[in-house]
């Protein structure tokens, strides 16, 4: 019942969640296909994509949500059961992360307790438009315990670094695909060690 | 006046093999799925004497003629070029467009009180609508969706601009060959009070959205089961599957010239045929869906499937011949069952929302355009108060952005 934590691949839900235009879509798709478009589909309902970091020994099945206040009331359909989150602002527009923290606040409140949370302050490369300054998001950040990067989906910036440090921070389980309910319990007391660590 | 007649629709151009008629790149992958396209465009020339005949008696009459054959022969498919004025003879549009004054569009899209936070979302949304598609990613083809979004929002304040509309305005001017007041008349039909589609489809909460989808999950259960059965086993809500289905009416999902089949249809008879569409796509995947067990898996194998059904005229026999009867009592039945439960928990989560959030009230409300001088932070919709350039009216927070985006026609409007 063990086996899992060096053989088979841990399935993850991830969830992005965050405001219209902050760069969603665009952060998932550097990461899942190394792409990245100007002008990319805006995101309806959501989108499903799957990429797996086999050094991790992670895949992730993620799923990218539209921002538009509106479709907030379909978001639950899609945090529920989810392993990690990554709430998206953008950096050259405050709104955005009063967005952010509202999504913060609703998973604490709603979501699986145990989720991986992380903030992306994104658009980093756009530093002359800057708004939000790292210092405000890191304290909110270290206020939840939230991991924060300040990400390019553009210029690739800390991207990879965002999702890998998700993946080495989920809760290994021997539990496996897990089509979940509210509240799914990735690890009860996990045993903490760090057990696929030990080469390098 | 004009640099760009060559762009008209796409075409003219080296690319149009690999293009559909509306522009958009064709991702034929198979042989059977060329064959089938060709076979359903040859059959659309067929058909084309039937509506040159037809255009007299539908356009001679003041209201919208229903009759069986006409419904017939719209199941049968408008071919591309009788589209421009079958489309709003047939969906009630032009008899909208007559209640009106003339030159209301017009007034809708240069009144100017645009709420900022509508303004500013259609401005994202512009070039993430379908950025492939020639003419809708250009200029032109932006400043002509900007125009129909925005005098929508104006025309109905309460509904003002949720995405998705963006691809149903994108799909409706290339259709309608630009005309940007036809493709407005029929954004209306199908969504004001009283449309084609059912109430709330873009509502605050997507609640008429909701409410389709659920219904819509009942009738798989009566006419799918082992599908029903298994997706209940996966979890997987229709939402998952539906979203964009319903909200976009499958403009994000099938080619484009099987959208506009659907639409013959939809336009004619009204969302039934959503139902029947949706039905048809899960009925012809069903037995690959049976075979897995992932939730994300699933998803994709309906994606594919969806983006591959160039064969129109068979997604169209199985929506309408395959599925059986569907009589309206029941659906109203659904609906009835469903707006209840949407309403209700809307409520509840609405007062918990409030409960807990009573302080954070300022975070939505400062869409503020981007460079707007000054203290006139928009106060959004919550909170009316006249408008900055004194006309008041409609709606909330309303804000003067016809000068800063171009929504006047250019030289290059079709009566210039
Ligand atoms: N400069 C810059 N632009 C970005 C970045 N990420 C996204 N964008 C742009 O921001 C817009 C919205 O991005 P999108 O991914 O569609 O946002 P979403 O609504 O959150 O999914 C698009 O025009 C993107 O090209 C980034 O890291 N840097
Ligand atoms: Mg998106």
């Amino acid at each position: 019942m063990l086996a899992s934590d060096t053989g088979a691949l841990q399935q993850a839900k991830l969830v992005l969640l965050g405001d219209m235009g902050a760069g969603k879509s665009s952060l998932v798709l550097r990461f899942v296909k190394g792409q990245f478009f100007d002008y990319q589909e805006s995101t309806i309902g959501a989108a499903f994509l799957t990429k797996t970091m086999p050094e991790q020994n992670v895949k992730f099945e993620i799923w990218d949500t539209a921002g538009q206040e509106r479709y907030h009331s379909l978001a639950p359909m899609y945090y529920r059961g989810a392993a990690a989150a990554v709430i998206v602002f953008d950096i050259t527009n405050t709104e955005s992360l009063g967005k952010a923290k509202n999504w913060v606040k609703e998973l604490q409140r709603q979501g699986n307790p145990n989720m991986v949370m992380a903030l992306a302050g994104n658009k980093a490369d756009l530093a002359d438009a800057r708004a939000v300054t790292t210092e405000e998001a890191q304290t909110f950040a270290d206020d939840n315990n939230l991991f924060f990067w300040e990400t390019s989906a553009k210029t690739n910036q800390n991207v990879l670094e965002l999702f890998t440090d998700i993946a080495q921070k989920l809760p290994r389980t021997s539990a496996q695909p897990q089509p979940s309910n509210a509240g799914i319990t990735l690890s009860e007391p996990p045993q903490q060690r760090p057990q696929k660590s030990g080469c390098c | 006046m004009s640099h760009s007649a060559a762009q008209e629709n796409g075409q003219g151009s080296s690319e149009d093999l690999f293009q559909d008629a509306y522009g958009f790149r064709l991702n034929i992958c198979t042989a059977q799925q060329l064959e089938a396209r060709q076979r359903c465009d040859q059959a659309a020339e067929q058909v084309a004497p039937k509506w040159d005949k037809v255009k007299g008696r539908v356009l001679g009459s003041p209201d919208v003629v229903k009759d069986a054959k006409l419904k017939k022969y719209c199941r049968l498919g408008i071919p591309v070029q009788h589209r421009p004025w079958a489309w709003p003879a047939l969906s009630g549009a032009d008899a909208r467009k007559r209640k009106q004054m003339a030159g209301y569009f017009d007034a809708m899209v240069h009144r100017g009180e645009v709420d900022s936070e509508v303004a500013h979302q259609i401005e994202l949304d512009l070039p993430r609508t379908y950025p492939s598609n020639r003419w809708v990613a250009s200029e032109e083809g932006m400043d002509a969706l900007r125009r129909v979004l925005v005098a929508y929002s104006v025309h109905q304040p309460s509904v003002g601009y949720c995405q998705g509309m963006n691809y149903l305005a994108a799909i409706l001017l290339l259709a309608m060959k630009q005309d940007e007041e036809d493709a407005f008349w029929l954004l209306a039909s199908l969504i004001d009070p009283g449309g084609i589609l059912y109430q709330g489809m873009y509502a605050q909460n997507l609640v008429g959205a909701q409410v389709e989808m659920r219904s819509f999950e009942e009738l798989v259960a009566a006419k799918l089961p082992k599908l029903a059965a298994h997706l209940r086993e996966l979890n997987c809500d229709m939402t998952l599957i539906a979203t964009d289905w319903f909200l976009c009416l499958f403009a994000t999902v099938l080619p484009s010239e099987t959208v506009a089949r659907v639409w013959d249809a939809l336009l004619y008879e009204g969302p039934k045929v959503l139902y029947r569409i949706a039905l048809a796509l899960l009925k012809g995947c069903e037995a690959q869906l049976l075979a897995i067990s992932n939730t994300g898996d699933l998803i994709g194998e309906i994606k594919d499937a969806t983006k591959g059904a160039y064969d129109r005229d068979a997604l169209m026999k199985v929506a309408f011949d395959k599925v059986g009867s569907m009589p309206m009592a029941r659906i109203r039945g659904f609906r009835e069952e469903n707006q209840e439960a949407v309403d209700s928990e809307v409520a509840k989560r609405e007062a918990r929302a409030q409960r807990s959030s009573s302080l954070s009230t300022a975070s939505r409300a400062s869409g503020t355009p981007p460079a707007s001088p000054g203290p006139g932070h928009s106060p959004g919709f919550g909170t009316p108060r006249a408008s900055s350039n004194g006309q008041g009216g409609g709606g909330s927070g309303f804000r003067t952005w016809a000068s800063r985006f171009k929504l006047h026609k250019g030289s290059r409007g079709k009566d210039a």
